[in-house]
């Protein structure tokens, strides 16, 4: 049985390819949803359509018209052949002929306007309400629910390669909402803000809660759609009610990039306890990206060199610049102990990488007074961008020639002048050891660091979070090579191959958190462990930030950051979490055997301090 | 211990000089604002304790809370910037001042660990502000052997008015704490509340093997309140060293200038009008002479902050009285301060200084490293309190410096003055009574030098360190 296709299209208002034809009278019911399978040119398009009849007096007895709409966001498949009606007594075919005709959008929805639905029903009225959906033509149309609807996206960030992130809210929905589409181009994606994440937005509630009638705070959302842009194509959303009635609200691509885009979606969240956990396997993935886009950029850089290092350094000091760019004056003054005899400048090189393109000017004149008074070569590095913690350091580590890198923070200082060989001389007296790092020590002689273990927190869904055991306390004095998961990255050192090898910092760990944990729990699974040298002092000026409201994207970005450690990690370190945090002194197993002469050091520093 | 008691005897004759006595309890004290921050009673009392202790050989440690001035660390609650014996609690949370809840997550655990790790025999603690009373359980969960002592400072627990006992909107005297004054004095409060207030407080006080309070008055305070007689000891604070305090320097608060002095001189400092009371102090002194009418001069001398409750008022219309009841030789002295006063009281203060007759010489702050040598330019001292007072550090100022002392007759000043043998009682708030007795000792010479005759000097630390070793030891065996 076969009937024709008069005309056919894609039509962008209904999103759907349409047909107006007739079957064969000896056919079973047709008008319905039903499954339809249309073939054309290039391609074949299957799924549940919606098919009426219509009144064709010129078929007499022969046949019965019949319209239908299969919804597609595909409309480059050409010329139909034909269209497979899955009706009640079995499968209809319509054939195009040489008469048929292929139509576009105002033109195709006048004809099938035109033709007469029958028998008068549901499926007539869905037909008729179907073809009655306005086209987008640029412009918000959101106004006709009048003061029903209150929907805003404030930002439609890129994210990925043709993915958007939504950011808004949705205060009131008109009733009997039926979904959303996302459209772009000839694609459409449906979507509903209600599934994305709550946000909490006060200011949208202090604006228009009491025009709107409203408290509901938890109206904000960010929603990820991944691979639903067309490029090149502009996008909007489609609104739809169950009684058919369509508006359109453009989306104005942001201007948000990596960072910025990352503050603005990460901006209003405060989850806490369970609720952690949920927000960021929502939003994770969708920063994921964000980072990546950020990161995919060229960063390019410069270099000023500042006297000559050594050809062959045995390690590269790699000191990432940011904010306090003043540090570099007094931790340049301590490296270059010794003067022109001094054992740093004779074997090591000094890397800076300006993080910091507002300071970098005020580095640069800085770093060329140091040289001059402290005859210590320097390498400056200067990125035109801010780009963090990890890709600084890599940056540097691209950069550096020594046989072993040490990562430095700025605000770390060294008193002793023989700080980095002695931990170097690890390496040589300790074959299982890959990243050693020293004791660092407040500026009033308690501990900042001795080495990382994990605690699980239960106001971040038990995620684990390094644990810093000791901090703040006295020092026990008699300790020389402790072993831990991780030690911290404001003073590391290992062979540059393994750096090589690791590839550095990992740099989807967004400003700088948690990389330098990462950074050794990947070195212990390649089978080098980290330890801390009790017998090498240095001082870290950590400083405590006051968190306040403005920093919160800040703690979310250390979330993010949490998220991604805990994905990665927190299966293999639960079982030492449950080791208790307040440790002072490093258990036994933790410690290797004392060498004779490290031990005299250890006498040496005790009694100094 | 009984291992170490069993090698002893072996050990050679010069080490075990050096060793600490056995008998000596190590100590953990505690207070709620670390010495080298702030220097409130408690502080100087608890770190007094803690210094003591260690000059006698015992083991002993000093944990303290932070003030905002001090160094936090990322993530650390406790530090030790002080040395190794010395610790610093960094609260994580706001404190809950009407309970003395603290809902710091941190702390149980970190106290816990502090005393599993130390292993104290005796903690004993100045004070539950901002540790919280819960730390009496956390202190039994982590080191069940130790025994806990508190020392009162105060009607804390029992009072919310800042543990005054005074009424809040009249400053009458409260004779006794009820779920329904407590809910009048605190509208915001209902009855209930003081009922959850004082239920919360008591259980952790259960944990509490003994209270010290300074005084007889404020025990029985403590012992209707509820607290258990058998648990309750009276012994005096640690008296405060004088002489070089090593936590001096950090005692600078913020509102005090340091002033650098001519040798040989005296602090003296209006906070007004700088200069010029020392001013009116040098121009008031040639005339006197001529103005008592040949009787020696009597100084009467008023130390500490210029609040209401220190009765300063009382004292200033005393003064104002003897001029009116013609008597010539007496001067009153007030060494103190106001600008930590409101602002309203402020303009009191000044004033009656203002309108203060001759007989009125205000000398403004002073240093507490000198509060002896300016206590022997007077004759007698002062304390014109006007609410109950629990044990005044100026009375064992003054007792040491042989002066005698007049008091309003009421708390703890009143019991640790004898009326007639080493001081006198004058009737709290009322000027013409205070004015009385001032008016009676300047003009009769000879009872202020009987008075003074009858002045015992008080314990010195080394006697109330060993009444602390008392303590100790009874509640240990």
């Amino acid at each position: 049985m076969s009937g024709c296709v008069d005309v056919h299209g894609y039509a962008p208002s209904t999103g759907s390819w349409l047909l107006c034809g007739w079957a064969p009278a000896s056919s079973g019911a047709l008008p319905g949803r039903r499954h339809l399978t249309f073939r054309f040119e290039r391609g074949v398009l299957e799924g549940e359509g919606l098919v009426a009849g219509t009144v064709r007096d010129d078929l007499g007895t022969r046949g019965r018209g019949v319209v239908a709409h299969l919804p597609s966001s595909d409309q480059s498949l050409g010329q139909l052949v034909s269209a497979e009606i899955d009706g009640e007594a079995g499968p209809v075919t319509l054939h195009a002929t040489s008469g048929t005709v292929q139509a576009e959008g105002p033109s195709l929805i006048e004809t099938l306007r035109a033709q007469r639905l029958s028998p008068p029903g549901t499926e007539a009225g869905l037909f008729r309400s179907i073809l009655q959906r306005p086209a987008f033509e640029g412009r918000d149309t959101l106004d006709r629910f009048e003061d029903q609807f209150a929907f805003r996206v404030d930002e439609a960030i890129s994210c990925g390669n043709s993915g958007l992130l939504l950011n808004g809210w949705l205060m009131t929905a008109p009733p009997g909402l039926r979904g959303m589409r996302l459209r772009s181009g000839s694609r459409s994606t449906p979507i509903d803000v209600r599934d994305g994440l709550r946000v909490a937005r006060p200011d949208v509630v202090a604006k228009y809660g009491d025009a709107l009638r409203s408290r509901n705070a938890g109206c904000g959302f960010v929603l990820h759609v991944p691979d639903c842009l067309e490029p090149g194509a502009s996008s909007y959303l489609e609104v739809e009610t169950v009684g058919g009635e369509i508006g359109f609200l453009r989306l104005v691509p942001s201007r948000l990039r990596g960072l910025g885009a990352i503050r603005n979606v990460l901006a209003n969240l405060s989850p806490r306890y369970d609720e952690v956990q949920r927000t960021f396997d929502a939003i994770g993935p969708a920063v994921t990206l964000l980072n990546r886009d950020r990161l995919d950029a060229p960063r390019p850089s410069r270099e000023i060199r500042f006297g000559t290092p050594p050809e062959m350094p045995l390690c590269s000091v790699i000191v990432p610049l940011y904010g306090r760019i003043d540090y570099m004056e007094v931790q340049v003054a301590l490296l270059a102990q010794g003067g022109a005899q001094g054992r740093f400048r004779a074997r090591h090189e000094l890397i800076y990488v300006v993080d910091d393109p507002g300071g970098a000017d005020a580095a640069c004149a800085l770093a060329d007074s140091l040289f001059r008074r402290f005859g210590l070569p320097l390498r400056l590095l200067l990125l035109e961008e801010n780009m963090g913690f990890a890709p600084a350091c890599n940056v540097g580590l691209a950069a550096a020639q020594g046989g072993h890198v040490c990562f430095l923070n700025s605000d770390v200082f060294a008193t002793e002048p023989d700080w980095l060989d002695r931990l170097l001389d690890d390496f040589s007296r300790h074959p299982s050891v890959g990243i050693v790092g020293p004791l660092l020590l407040f500026e009033d002689g308690t501990v900042q660091h001795q080495g990382m273990r994990y605690e699980a927190l239960p106001e971040f869904s038990h995620w684990l979070f390094p644990a810093h055991p000791g901090k703040g306390s006295r020092p026990a004095p008699s300790r020389a090579l402790s072993l831990h998961p991780a030690i911290t990255g404001a003073c590391m050192v290992m062979p540059r191959q393994l750096a090589h090898d690791l590839g550095g910092f990992d740099e989807s760990f967004v400003i700088g958190d948690f990389e330098d944990s990462d950074l050794c729990l990947r070195a212990r699974e390649a089978g080098v462990a980290s330890a801390v040298d009790h017998g090498v002092v240095l001082y870290h000026l950590e400083r405590k930030s006051q968190a306040s409201a403005a920093e919160t994207w800040r703690m979310n970005v250390t979330l993010y950051n949490a998220w991604l450690h805990q994905g990665r990690w927190a299966a293999r370190l639960a079982a030492e979490a449950d080791a208790p945090l307040r440790d002072r002194n490093p258990g036994p197993e933790a410690i290797t055997p004392l060498p004779a002469a490290q031990a005299q050091r250890d006498a040496a520093w005790a009694t100094r301090r | 211990m009984s291992d170490l008691a069993a090698e002893a005897p072996f050990l050679p004759p010069g080490n075990r000089a050096d060793a600490p006595p056995r008998a000596l309890p190590s100590v953990l004290v505690m207070t709620h604002s670390h010495p080298k921050l702030t220097r409130g009673g408690a502080e100087i009392s608890a770190f007094t304790l803690f210094r003591e202790l260690k000059a006698r050989g015992a083991t002993a440690w000093l944990l303290g809370c932070s003030s905002p001035k001090s160094e936090a660390r990322l993530g650390a609650t406790l530090t030790q910037p002080y040395g190794p014996d010395d610790y610093v609690y960094h609260p994580n949370a706001p404190f809950d001042y009407f309970k003395f809840a603290n809902p710091d997550p941190q702390f149980p655990k970190v106290l816990e660990e502090l005393v599993a790790e130390l292993k104290p025999d005796i903690v004993h603690t100045h004070h539950f502000v901002r540790f919280g009373v819960e730390m009496f359980s956390a202190i039994r969960r982590g080191w069940p052997q130790a025994k806990i002592v508190l020392s009162l400072h105060e009607y804390l627990a029992i009072c919310n008015h800042h543990g005054q006992m005074m009424k809040t909107r009249t400053f009458r005297l409260c004779e006794k704490e009820s779920y329904s004054a407590c809910a009048a004095c605190f509208p915001e409060y209902g009855e209930r509340d003081f009922f959850l207030r004082k239920r919360y407080l008591q259980m952790f006080f259960d944990d509490v093997d003994l209270f010290i309070s300074p005084s007889h008055f404020l025990a029985g305070r403590f012992r209707s309140w509820g607290l258990p007689d058998g648990k309750l000891a009276v012994l005096e604070n640690m008296p405060p060293e004088r002489d070089g305090s090593p936590f001096a320097e950090a005692w600078t608060q913020p509102n005090e200038a340091p002033e650098l002095l001519e040798p040989g001189s005296l602090p003296s400092r209006s906070v007004t009008a700088p200069g010029a009371s020392a001013r009116l102090a040098q121009l008031r002194r040639p005339r006197e002479a001529q103005r008592t009418g040949g009787l020696r001069t009597v100084r009467f001398g008023f130390f500490g902050q210029m609040s209401p409750l220190k009765g300063i008022t009382v004292l200033m219309e005393a003064a104002r009285r003897l001029n009116t009841l013609g008597v010539t030789n007496a001067v009153i002295e007030i060494y103190g301060d106001y600008s930590s006063q409101p602002i309203e009281f402020q303009k009191v203060v000044e004033e009656a200084l203002e309108e203060a007759g001759e007989n009125v010489v205000f000398h403004g702050a002073y240093d507490n490293a000198q509060v002896n040598a300016l206590m022997q330019g007077i004759d007698a001292m002062v304390i014109p309190s006007t609410w109950w007072e629990n044990s005044p550090v100026v009375i064992q100022e003054a007792f040491t410096n042989g002066k005698p002392v007049i008091c309003s007759n009421i708390g703890g000043m009143a019991e640790k003055i004898t009326h007639g043998v080493n001081g006198m009682h004058f009737e709290v708030s009322r000027p013409a009574s205070l004015a009385e007795v001032l008016a009676e000792l300047a003009t009769h010479p000879g009872r202020l030098s009987a008075l003074a005759a009858g002045v015992r000097p008080p314990p010195t630390a080394d006697e109330v360190l060993d009444q602390h070793l008392e303590l100790y030891d009874r509640v240990l065996s």
